[in-house]
């Protein structure tokens, strides 16, 4: 089986003379596998994240290979990028307000990935719209898409969220602690909507998170990172029953306690 | 920041709000409906002649209407206010969200520039240009909307730093959108409550540089008058004429006070949220 997404050797630095914050990262992803990347605060994760997506901050050095589906993603211009990255991989961010625009009606920020990527316009769109929302299990679909993100709860957003990443039909979804900022039962419900979705579209997943809790519940393997650099990688049953790193199980220890 | 959120301000912002339309009224309006032109003299009357029923303010020196030098004064003033705020907003928000939207080095040096302009003695520069080209008003407008475009442009970089961050512009980037539809779509609207309750304390600091000016005898020229020039003529005449000092002072001065409240509450109602 050939990799959907692969990384070599990722090394982020967030200016020229600055220190690693990603060092010798590598990993691959199947199609349709999910991987959890999991790490304290500032272990690198979100950057490696970010590095993937092709979003690293400005002014930051990424060396290394990020190949997906077959090409390479690093050194292309932002344009071969934004075809490649835009349509086939989804993103879904920390906060779930902060995804979100303040400004705009759901409906107005669905249609605008739709008319970007030309996937829908006009009636059609409504459709889609619609339909996205559909699968993301938002009920009352046509009220949601007029209201603006501060009318709808945490989850909702969140939601919403991923129907926004879901709109140019993905290969790969990449949540950066997608959960986190939501109370445990909201959060056990999208858990549920992430796995469903998995199966239902043979999404890839590339699940980050500090709660190896939350990752057990997704991913058959499992990356622990930390300070930059992975320590362990394994099935997560692997990594309960005998965790080589001690960090590994000081994260356990963290968890179960 | 919510979209519908009531506006919480307190009574005094709103008191400062509906004095400062009652101004703006009796400013535009006033001139139209008074009797007397603001440079005409009034040969029936007394020169310098006491506030009256014919002259409510009295009339200065040379025996012009008062009342009617205050608001058509008051019309300079808060013109020049709102133009030269207009320019300062738009190319400050322009400049600002450009320099923190593209970050790295470009911002690096967009922002350098701004710190060697403020070290510009810019009263002098501004009165070496009116030495230079003349006292044209539009001249006023340029140099005073040059000077106060930094300001907006530091914290509209500041701020577009933070949104950059944000999910939904970096979702945005994600789906390839171009960087200019993302700042006019994502960036400017989101800082927009911001920029306004900025804006609103720049209208009183460029009233202020433009009457500092028309006392100096730099700004605006007779027969048009502006509050400062008016304070300058009645500084002249402070023992004979007290009145045409003290209203177009007054006004002047609730004016700016009205806006720096108003200005401040604003900004204090943009940082809750």
């Amino acid at each position: 089986m050939s990799a959907l997404l692969q990384v070599q050797d990722l090394v982020v630095r967030l200016g020229r003379d600055a220190p690693a914050v990603v060092d010798g990262v590598s990993f691959e992803l199947a199609a349709g596998e999910a991987l959890g990347l999991v790490g304290e605060s500032g272990s690198g994760k979100s950057q490696t994240a970010l590095a993937v997506l092709g979003l690293s901050p400005r002014g930051a050095r990424v060396e290394g290979r990020i190949v997906f589906d077959g090409r390479p993603l690093l050194g292309l211009s932002e344009r071969a990028l934004a075809r490649v990255r835009g349509r086939r991989i989804g993103a879904v961010f920390q906060n779930p307000l902060a995804s979100l625009d303040p400004h705009l009606r759901i409906g107005t920020q669905l249609r605008e990935v739709l008319a970007v990527h030309r996937v829908a316009t006009g009636a059609a769109a409504r459709a889609e719209c619609l339909r996205l929302l559909d699968a993301v299990r938002i009920a009352d679909a046509p009220r949601v898409l007029r209201q603006y993100p501060h009318e709808l709860s945490g989850g909702q957003c969140q939601r919403a969220a991923i129907a926004i990443a879901l709109a140019c039909r993905p290969q790969l979804l990449l949540a950066d602690e997608p959960t986190t900022a939501l109370d445990v039962t909201t959060q056990a419900q999208l858990l549920d909507l992430l796995r469903q979705l998995r199966r239902e579209l043979g999404l890839a997943l590339l699940l980050i998170s500090h709660d190896l809790g939350v990752v057990a519940e997704l991913c058959e393997r499992v990356l622990v990172m930390r300070a930059g650099a992975v320590v362990e990688q394994g099935s997560v049953a692997q990594l309960r029953a005998a965790p080589r790193a001690a960090y590994t199980a000081a994260l356990l220890a963290a968890h179960d306690g | 920041m919510s979209a519908s959120a009531p506006l919480r301000l307190g009574a005094s912002a709103w008191i400062a709000l509906g004095l400062l339309l009652l101004i703006a009224l009796a400013v535009v309006v006033g001139p139209w409906l008074s009797p007397h032109a603001p440079d005409a003299i009034d040969f029936a009357a007394e020169w310098g002649s006491a506030p009256d029923r014919r002259h409510w303010f009295g009339t200065d020196s040379l025996g012009r209407d008062v009342f009617a030098r205050t608001l058509a004064g008051g019309r300079v003033s808060l013109l020049v206010g709102l133009v030269a705020t207009v320019v300062a907003v738009l190319v400050g928000l322009a400049y600002g969200a450009l320099a923190g939207y593209l970050g790295g080095r470009v911002d690096q040096w967009m922002m350098r520039a701004v710190d060697v302009l403020y070290a510009l003695p810019f009263m002098f520069i501004v009165i070496l240009l009116m030495v230079a080209f003349g006292r044209e008003l539009i001249l006023i407008f340029v140099a005073i909307g040059l000077v106060n475009w930094l300001d907006m442009a530091r914290i509209v970089r500041g701020q577009t730093l933070t949104l950059r961050t944000r999910g939904f512009v970096l979702a945005a980037q994600l789906y390839g959108m171009p960087a200019a539809a993302v700042l006019r779509r994502h960036i400017v609207p989101n800082l927009a409550a911001t920029v306004v309750a900025y804006a609103t304390l720049t209208v009183p600091q460029v009233i202020l540089i433009e009457s500092f000016l028309s006392f100096l005898g730099l700004g605006v020229t007779e027969p048009a008058v502006s509050w400062g020039s008016l304070i300058d003529d009645g500084a002249r005449d402070m023992e004979v004429t007290p009145w045409a000092l003290a209203f177009p002072t007054a006004f002047l001065t609730v004016t700016l006070l009205c806006l720096n409240l108003l200005g401040e509450r604003l900004r204090d109602a943009v940082q809750r949220t």
